[in-house]
């Protein structure tokens, strides 16, 4: 379960405080899909950042499951994410001087799994990319590039899956691969955070917010 | 076993993609080691080249028996006491504070009507203090003179004449130029052991020449420091400085230990700049892929490992290639091949201590890279 009180997050710019969240509360049961839509600019990422731990609040409280995020330290946080939580970043991320195979085993620096390895291969198979796993990633296209990033988030099997607008910029046979392993990783009984600007049709969320302006609506 | 990725593998990966960051890293460590070398091999060749001319200016102690006056040692008819001639051997093993320790007895005699000043001169056979045994200018072989100018032209001798002193007959092996100074024109060194059993004084020493070496305190305090270092192993000795030797001597050593100094930190200090300027523009470049990891779980210690461990790669590379290139560089400055740094024991310090100084000098631009939150240096801020 996922669960933010009160969640607040300003940036300071130009001697002024812009507020990317504003006072948000949810609550996301474990194994559900949820979709967050909004608009660009409405704090989609800030929620993602936050919930993963990869930034600070700057007020209220998240849970994720018996750990609560806001009270801990970076290590903790870093820690955290290792054991469950794996983030698919609208940018993708790759690291330019590893291969698609590599860049899928990075987690494994953080936590070595025999089958690894193994699995990479299977999860790159599988979102078609069998042909481009000795390929870097200046030399995929921006769908493969999606894919791999998937495939890197979901190695270790994680409890939770944030992913942030991972279809937002693919075609739809991309879009069908990155989001068809999404459901499954729900069927496997992952709690999921999808956020996204659009409405997706091959989905059907558990629950569904409306985030405008760094507030949740209706 | 773990059948993912290895930091090594991304170290190395990474090196070979930045090619012209590996490159520069690389060059700046070579660089700076080979003038460490370079400069440890011309600081080596300075100090032996002050020893020679200091060693030519003359010893610049005065060791005598208690209550000698040095004035007095130095007249004609001194008859002062002596000293046992162990002396000068317990001084060669356990004085930490001379070198080149040379014993002599010296008496003024009558040869041919004209006074002479006989100096028995025991030439330096050990090591004294760890360093090598140097000759003096006065070293003579048994049954062999050297004569000062006035006295050779007072007994009209000249190299290759025979001079029979004190009823024994001495080949004249050169006649020293002349010094302008009396007792010194009027010396006729001969072996210490042959004008001990002439003048009936075996086993005594009535004076011994030392030359003072590197003292760890200043100018003023020199003195009294060598006194208190030498009575230490022999108590009943009196020690007299040639002031302006002893002061010439340890003025130029301070001076050549200065430069040497500047020369080196200047030289820790750039190479620090540019380690750090390097590893910063590294980690700035790699920001995205530190967020990357941490965003991953990946603990910042191993993220800083990433870092480190290139450093240590290019540096044991960069030392191995700079210990080279400044003994080539010692050689092309003609730093005399004795003093080349001894390459095993240099190797093996430079192996260790540069990659350690080069880590030491990139941690603050690592942890810098790692002070900031992932979603900042992933750039993903959404406002």
């Amino acid at each position: 379960m996922i669960r933010l009180e009160n969640v607040s997050k300003h940036y300071p710019r130009a001697g002024e405080a812009v507020k990317a969240l504003d006072a948000v509360s949810l609550e996301i049961p474990r194994g559900a899909l949820a979709l967050v839509r909004g608009p660009s600019g409405s704090g989609k990422t800030t929620l993602v950042n936050l919930v993963a731990g990869l930034a600070r609040a700057t007020s209220g409280t998240i849970r994720v499951g018996e750990d609560e995020i806001t009270r801990m330290g970076p290590r903790q946080r870093a820690a955290f994410r290792a054991r469950g939580l794996a983030v698919v970043f609208q940018m993708f991320h790759l690291v330019p001087y590893l291969t698609a195979l590599e860049n899928v085993l990075l987690p494994t620096l953080a936590r070595p799994s025999r089958e690894a390895l193994e699995r990479a291969y299977e999860l790159l198979v599988r979102l078609g990319l069998s042909q481009r796993m000795g390929h870097y990633p200046a030399e995929l296209s921006v769908g493969e590039r999606q894919r791999c990033a998937l495939a890197r988030a979901v190695l270790n099997r994680p409890g939770i899956l944030l992913a942030d607008e991972p279809t937002g910029n693919l075609d739809e046979t991309s879009a069908g691969y990155v989001l068809d392993l999404l459901e499954q990783s729900r069927r496997d009984g992952a709690t999921i955070l999808l956020v996204s600007h659009q409405h997706i049709d091959r989905i059907t969320p558990t629950i569904e917010f409306q985030l405008r302006g760094g507030r949740l609506q209706g | 076993m773990n059948h993912g990725i290895t930091l090594l593998r991304m170290i190395l990966r990474e090196m070979q993609q930045s090619k012209l960051n590996t490159l520069f890293c690389l060059l700046t460590v070579a660089v700076a080691v080979s003038v460490l070398v370079a400069l440890l091999s011309i600081t080596q060749d300075s100090v032996d080249a002050t020893r020679r001319m200091m060693k030519d200016m003359g010893f610049n102690l005065l060791i005598t028996a208690k209550g000698v006056d040095p004035a007095r040692y130095q007249a004609l008819d001194f008859d002062g006491p002596d000293l046992p001639e162990d002396y000068v051997d317990k001084l060669v093993k356990d004085a930490k504070l001379a070198q080149h320790i040379v014993g002599k007895y010296q008496k003024c005699v009558q040869v041919n009507g004209c006074t002479i000043v006989l100096t028995g001169i025991l030439a330096e056979k050990t090591e004294a203090g760890g360093m090598k045994p140097m000759p003096t200018a006065y070293d003579v072989a048994d049954d062999t003179v050297l004569v000062g100018s006035a006295a050779a032209s007072a007994l009209r001798v000249e190299a290759g004449a025979k001079l029979t002193l004190l009823g024994k007959e001495f080949a004249v092996k050169r006649v020293l130029t002349e010094t302008g100074m009396i007792p010194e024109d009027i010396r006729v060194f001969a072996p210490l052991h042959q004008v001990q059993e002439l003048v009936g004084k075996a086993g005594r020493v009535n004076a011994i020449d030392a030359l003072a070496c590197q003292c760890p305190v200043s100018a003023k305090d020199i003195v009294a420091y060598l006194a208190k270092g030498i009575q230490a192993v022999i108590p009943d000795v009196e020690v007299h400085p040639y002031q302006s030797i002893l002061l010439a001597r340890h003025q130029q050593r301070v001076l050549v230990d200065r430069i040497a100094l500047a020369a080196l930190s200047v030289v820790m200090m750039a190479s620090a700049a540019a380690i750090w300027g390097l590893t910063h523009q590294n980690v700035r470049n790699r920001r995205r892929e530190i967020g990357v990891l941490r965003a991953l779980g990946v603990a910042d210690g191993r993220v800083a490992l990433l870092f480190l461990g290139k450093i240590a790669i290019y540096s044991v590379a960069g030392a191995v290639a700079g210990l080279k290139a400044g003994q080539g560089l010692a050689r092309v400055l003609r730093v005399t091949e004795q003093n080349l740094p001894a390459p095993d024991n240099l190797l093996l310090m430079l192996l260790i201590g540069t990659p350690v100084a080069a880590m030491v000098f990139a941690l603050p631009a690592i942890v810098g890279g790692l002070l900031t939150e992932p979603a900042e240096a992933l750039g993903d801020r959404e406002a």
